[in-house]
């Protein structure tokens, strides 16, 4: 190898070696790298080919003339680097190449490759060195680009927040730091090669085989149909994590794997269980509420229904849910305005006792609107009850209130009363003895009178003297039976409670109606046809025999009453006295006319009478659903078909409710 | 009735009928008289007791609400002084339960009327038959 300067004289070849060397040098002037031989010690260039022009900015003439150039283009921080391989090279040390930086005499950097063969004499010192320079900035850079990206990726990769992961269809392939931290392991080992399904409990929540679903679900994202679903992941030690997972398609080394990214969402879920909880307990508590309980919002929609307000108003919650209350809410209630008001004003609206008419049944309710606004959210909540059974026991407190007050003042007169009515039916019975032909001390007193008892009596019948004391006797017994009337009104205070024996109770109920004269005159009782089924062994209730006896008067006259008015055919009481668990239940049953829903309904109400004016007082019934509720602490209910009769059934507890 | 008519005791029970209702006492007495009752007539405790002392009584017909000294107290303090004399009740108090110390003396419902009643022979038989038992003790 014997490259030759341009400067050098060099003998003339022959002609042959002359073509070959003038190829040569074309080729090496050509060439867009640098060809150099550089001489040692004294570092001078023996041959430098044009290129330099280009990588260098310097022509080959330039570096002939300076060669120290070559050290100055060297990048500042290559230079340290090169006066050290500068004295290695003089030992003969040399590295096949160098990869450095130089600048351009443009002033633009460039990286640099060179390539080194280093010539040495017969005894082994370094006399020049010879190589190839290439300009590699482009390629560098690519690199350099490359690194970096590959850098962002990684980091990207790593630094999610949620699981990142290739599998293939059974095995993770690749994962980031996130999915050692969440399955709990500290090597990429322990999961690199492992199946996705080792990381979960044997069954899903759904019951599905882990690992068959997990399969199925992997086949179909590398099928390519991306999947998301909610997967229960465990962790290295077992413990369990709710997750949410997405799987997508991807096309990586010649085959399709999938992509998974796994979020852990144990919090989220958490959170949604305690708001799905909470939801229900409100729901829970809004629905057992004994109210009618309705949510509107500012602009008058509902967006609470509870289960009184469906039963109120006959309308399903779904059906009521996001409609406008005016739209939806029973007409005869106006409540809109009040609600309009509530939100405006801010103060809860009360309306009492508003009477509602549905069909044909009035009940009476309370309503109150509250107003609501917290955090932004306007609207108000309306809360109705009904309060007719309330006001029922109202008036029935009221009623046996006004009876007690009547029962004190028929016994104060009543002695008062019976004295003189004692006086009126005893003289007139001494007076009717008397006018008797049959005692002798009136056969004397006459004929000492100069007349017979018989003229006396003939006078009597002539002038209707008889028939006018029975009327006087008559009255007496009227007056008296009054005030005995007024009287079971006050027996309360006297009542004793005591074991008494229900079906005796019921006989001599019975047997006081049939005997019952005032009712006599209208119909005769033993005409109807008494059927008593009475189970043996019915054990003693405690009760106060007075007042079972009254409400047992009172259905049996009721009956008999509706009975003989509506001249029922072959007219018959059933009367039952059965045991129940703990109860003795009486029922008594007529064939009369019986009565319709709405008159079922309301027969226990005080002053609910369907007989004429004057001819009950509508309180018979309810003081004996009084009676049997509140004094006894029974039961007391009606069943009647119209046309066919009607059955009342009391429940008594033996214990009796005191 | 015939068999009565021999024992003349047994047939004019003498009674007393203490109440201050004139109208009650005369009546009842008329009655009892025309059944050959021997009668005598009270309106007050104090009278009763000094007529309890001047005859022999076999029964006394009491009302309880009187001016002064009730019936009751009349029917437990004559007790003491004429253990011999049976008693009755006859008052316009429906209500009227016998207390305790009535009950003692042996009184029971069976003796307790309560006015008005529709037919006075039911104190007459009464009477009778208290009498009899007086004479067979």
């Amino acid at each position: 190898m014997n490259y030759s300067g341009k400067n050098k004289s060099i003998p003339s070849p022959p002609v042959e070696f002359k073509k070959s060397e003038d190829r040569f040098r074309l080729l090496l002037e050509n060439s867009k790298d640098i060809i150099y031989r550089m001489s040692l010690p004294d570092g001078k260039y023996e041959y430098i080919s044009p290129a330099s022009t280009n990588i260098f900015g310097y022509t080959p003439d330039e570096l002939y003339a300076t060669p120290r150039v070559i050290s100055q283009i060297i990048h500042p921080s290559w230079k340290k680097y090169f006066e050290l391989q500068w004295e290695n090279l003089l030992k003969g040390i040399i590295p096949h190449s160098y990869e450095y930086q130089v600048i351009h005499k443009s002033g633009e950097i460039k990286w640099i490759y060179q390539e080194n063969t280093l010539i040495c004499d017969k005894k082994n010192k370094p006399t020049a060195i010879e190589g190839i320079i290439m300009d590699i900035t482009d390629r560098k850079k690519a690199e350099e680009d490359l690194r970096e990206n590959v850098e962002k990726y990684h980091t990207l990769f790593d630094s999610a927040n949620d699981c990142l992961f290739i599998v293939d269809d059974k095995k993770f392939l690749e994962c980031n730091y996130m999915t050692l931290e969440m399955f709990g392991c500290k090597d990429y080992n322990d999961i690199i090669g492992h199946h996705p399904w080792e990381f979960s409990p044997p069954f899903q929540p759904d019951h599905q085989l882990s690992e068959e679903k997990a399969k199925r679900l992997l086949d179909a994202a590398i099928k390519g149909e991306p999947q998301r679903f909610y997967w229960v992941h465990s962790r290295k030690d077992g413990t369990c994590f709710d997750a949410e997972v997405s799987l997508n398609r991807i096309y990586l080394q010649d085959r399709y794997l999938a992509q998974a990214i796994v979020r852990d969402i144990t919090s989220r879920k958490q959170a949604e269980e305690e708001a799905n909880r909470l939801r229900h307990l409100l729901d829970n508590i809004v629905n057992s509420m004994p109210s009618v309980i309705i949510g509107v919002d500012s602009t008058g929609r509902i967006n609470q229904w509870n289960r009184e307000a469906e039963r109120f108003t006959s309308i399903k919650s779904e059906d009521a849910s996001g409609k406008k209350l005016a739209d939806i809410f029973p007409k005869p209630i106006d409540i809109l305005h009040k609600v309009k008001k509530a939100i405006e004003e801010s103060k809860p609206q009360k309306d009492v006792k508003v009477p509602y008419t549905s069909g044909n049944i009035t009940r009476y309710i309370d309503i109150t609107i509250y107003p609501l606004h917290s955090d932004g959210t306007e609207g108000a909540v309306i809360r109705i009850d009904d309060i007719t059974e309330c006001l029922r026991i109202e008036e029935i407190m009221i009623q046996s209130e006004k009876m007690l007050s009547i029962g004190g003042l028929a016994a104060g007169m009543a002695h008062e009363i019976n004295n003189p009515l004692a006086a009126i039916l005893q003289n007139i019975q001494v007076i009717r003895n008397r006018l008797s032909n049959q005692i002798e001390k009136n056969r004397t007193a006459a004929l000492t009178c100069g007349t017979t008892i018989e003229s006396i009596e003939h006078y009597s019948i002539q002038r209707g003297i008889f028939s006018m004391i029975d009327a006087v006797i008559e009255a007496g017994h009227r007056a008296a039976s009054i005030v005995e009337n007024m009287l079971n009104f006050s027996r309360k205070s006297n009542d004793r409670l005591a074991f008494n024996d229900i079906p005796s109770l019921m006989d001599k109920t019975i047997a006081l109606v049939s005997s019952d004269y005032s009712l006599k005159k209208k119909y005769d009782f033993r005409q109807i046809d008494i059927q008593r089924h009475y189970e043996t062994d019915i054990t003693p209730v405690l009760c106060v025999s007075d007042q079972i006896q009254q409400v047992f008067l009172n259905i049996l006259k009721n009956g008999a009453q509706e009975i003989i008015e509506h001249h029922t055919p072959q007219p018959a009481f059933i009367i039952r006295i059965e045991k129940e668990l703990g109860k003795i239940r009486v029922e008594i049953e007529d064939n009369g006319p019986g009565m319709d829903e709405n008159v079922r309904k309301r027969v226990f109400e005080p002053f609910f009478t369907t007989k004429e004016v004057g001819k009950g007082t509508g309180l018979g019934l309810s003081v004996s659903y009084y009676i049997i509720t509140e004094n006894h602490k029974g039961t007391f209910e009606v069943e009647s078909i119209k046309g066919k009769g009607t059955k009342f059934i009391i429940r008594l507890p033996i214990k009796g409710g005191h | 009735m015939s068999e009565k008519e021999e024992s003349p005791v047994q047939k004019f029970p003498h009674v007393l009928i203490v109440d201050d209702d004139k109208g009650v006492s005369r009546s009842l007495a008329a009655f009892l008289e025309d059944r050959d009752f021997e009668v005598k007539t009270a309106e007050n405790a104090e009278i009763a007791l000094h007529l309890m002392k001047d005859f022999r009584f076999h029964a006394a017909v009491i009302d309880l609400r009187l001016p002064g000294m009730s019936g009751d107290m009349i029917i437990l303090k004559a007790h003491v002084l004429f253990p011999h004399i049976r008693f009755l009740v006859y008052t316009g108090s429906s209500a009227f339960q016998l207390s305790e110390e009535l009950q003692q003396i042996g009184m029971t419902s069976e003796h307790v009327f309560i006015k008005p009643l529709s037919d006075l022979s039911i104190i007459a038989d009464t009477l009778f038959n208290l009498a009899d038992h007086y004479e067979s003790i």
